[in-house]
C-alpha cells in the first residue's frame, strides 16, 4: 500500500539557517534549499539563502554553484556539464523536476524552492541514490540483441527506421521522469518507469533487434509496465522534451497485438 | 531501499500538472461512482416496492440536497465517462503529445460539464 506522508526520519524541519545578503546587493532573491547531513543525525531541514541576482549567472545551477563557492560550502549537489546533456543537476525546482542547468531562475517570481529528486533514498541534501534507477535500466537490457552472426559491416536501416529512434536514443538517464510519476512512487521497486520504459521501447523500435518477443514477455507484467496508468507527469517534466508516456502506450499496445 | 537514507518529499512538495490531477480525480471519481449507484439503484428499488417508500424516496430525491447529490453523481458519470473515452484514445496511441493532452484536459471538463448541464436542462424543462 502507498504511503502518502513521509517517515519519521524524513520529515522535513521548516526553518534552517539562514544566510542574508551582503547590505550592498542589488536584485535579491530567497532559495530555499533542502537540506541533509547524513553525520548529524538530524532531520531535513530547509535552509534559506539570499543571493544577488546581479551577481550571478542565469540558471538555477549557476545559483547553486555561488551559494556553493561564497556563502556556504557544506552543500552538496550533482553537476557536470551545465548545458543539459549530462543529466547530472535534476532536482526538484518550485515543484516540478528539471535540469538545474538549463531551468532559468527568471521564469519564476518569489522565493524558488529546491527539493532532491522526490521519493528517493537522499544520500545527502540534492544527491540522491538513483542505483535503483540504474538497476531498472539494467532490466530492460538496453544492448542490441540480434541472433545472426557478427555482420561484415554495419547493419543498414532505412532512413524510416532510423526516424523511429529520434526521441527515444535521446534520453540522458537524468530520472526526472521517473521520480515525477506517483506510481513509481508507490511501487518504486516493482514498477520500473518511464525512463526505463522508453529504453525498453528503444529496442522494441529498432529494426536491427530481434529479441522482440523476448523482450515483451519480460515487459508484460502488472507492476513492471502496468502501474503506468497514463497521469503524463513524465512526459511533461521531461527537460529534453522526450515522451516516455506514449514509448509506454506504444509498448502496451504491442503486448496487446501481439496476442491478439 | 535503505532504511538510513531518508526518503525525499514527493506528494508534499510536487506541484501536479492538471491531467495529473484530472487522472487522480478519474479515479476517486470511479469509486464514488460506484458506491453512489449501488445507493441510487437501492433507492429506485425502495421506490418501486411500496407506496410509503416512493413517498420518502421521491422526499429525498427532490429535496434540494438530493437534487445536489444527484447533480454531482451526473457529473461524476460524464466525467468518468470523457476521462475513460481519453483513456481509450490513448491507448491507441493516439493524442498523447504535451499539446494534444493539454488540449484533451479542458475538452474533457468542457465535455463533462455540458452533459451535465444538458442532462439537467433536460430534467428540469
Amino acid at each position: 500500500m502507498a504511503q502518502f506522508t513521509l517517515p519519521a526520519n524524513a520529515v522535513v524541519r521548516k526553518q534552517g539557517n539562514q544566510y542574508a545578503a551582503p547590505p550592498d546587493a542589488g536584485e535579491v532573491r530567497t532559495f530555499q534549499v533542502y537540506r541533509y547531513e547524513p553525520d548529524e543525525g538530524e532531520n531535513p531541514r530547509l535552509d534559506s539563502y539570499e543571493v544577488d541576482l546581479e551577481e550571478c549567472g542565469s540558471m538555477i545551477l549557476d545559483v547553486l554553484i555561488k551559494i556553493k563557492n561564497e556563502i556556504d560550502p557544506t552543500l552538496s549537489f550533482r553537476r557536470s556539464c551545465r548545458e543539459g546533456i549530462c543529466g547530472s543537476c535534476s532536482m526538484n525546482i518550485n515543484g516540478r523536476n528539471t535540469l538545474a542547468c538549463t531551468c532559468g531562475v527568471d521564469q519564476f517570481k518569489g522565493d524558488i524552492r529546491i527539493y532532491p529528486l522526490p521519493h528517493m533514498p537522499v544520500v545527502r541534501d540534492l544527491v540522491t541514490d538513483l542505483s535503483g534507477f540504474y538497476r531498472q535500466y539494467a532490466a530492460v537490457e538496453p544492448w542490441l540483441k540480434n541472433g545472426a552472426d557478427e555482420p561484415e559491416r554495419e547493419r543498414l536501416q532505412q532512413k524510416e527506421e532510423r526516424a523511429r529512434l529520434d526521441g527515444l536514443e535521446d534520453c540522458i538517464l537524468c530520472a526526472c521522469c521517473s521520480t515525477s510519476c506517483p506510481s513509481y512512487w508507490w511501487n518504486p521497486d516493482k514498477y520500473l518507469g518511464p525512463a526505463a520504459l522508453l529504453q525498453a521501447w528503444r529496442w522494441l523500435a529498432d529494426s536491427r533487434d530481434q529479441a522482440t518477443g523476448e523482450r515483451l514477455e519480460y515487459l508484460a507484467d502488472a507492476f513492471k509496465l502496468y502501474r503506468c496508468h497514463t497521469i503524463m507527469n513524465c512526459t511533461q517534466t521531461c527537460p529534453k522534451g522526450l515522451n516516455p508516456a506514449r514509448a509506454i502506450a506504444e509498448i502496451k499496445k504491442m503486448v496487446a497485438l501481439s496476442k491478439s | 531501499m535503505s532504511p538510513e537514507h531518508p526518503l525525499s518529499p514527493h506528494l508534499q512538495i510536487y506541484r501536479l500538472p492538471l491531467a495529473a490531477l484530472l487522472s487522480i480525480s478519474h479515479r476517486i471519481m470511479g469509486v464514488l461512482l460506484t458506491a453512489a449507484t449501488v445507493a441510487l439503484a437501492f433507492l429506485i428499488a425502495a421506490a418501486a416496492y411500496a407506496p410509503g417508500l416512493w413517498q420518502i424516496a421521491m422526499s429525498v430525491l427532490q429535496h434540494p440536497l438530493g437534487q445536489i447529490l444527484l447533480i454531482a453523481w451526473t457529473f461524476a458519470l460524464a466525467f468518468h465517462l470523457c476521462t475513460g473515452i481519453r483513456h481509450l484514445v490513448w491507448d491507441a496511441c493516439i493524442g498523447l503529445s504535451m499539446p494534444a493532452v493539454q488540449a484533451s484536459n479542458w475538452l474533457v471538463l468542457a465535455g463533462s460539464t455540458t452533459l451535465t448541464i444538458a442532462v439537467w436542462t433536460w430534467i428540469w424543462a
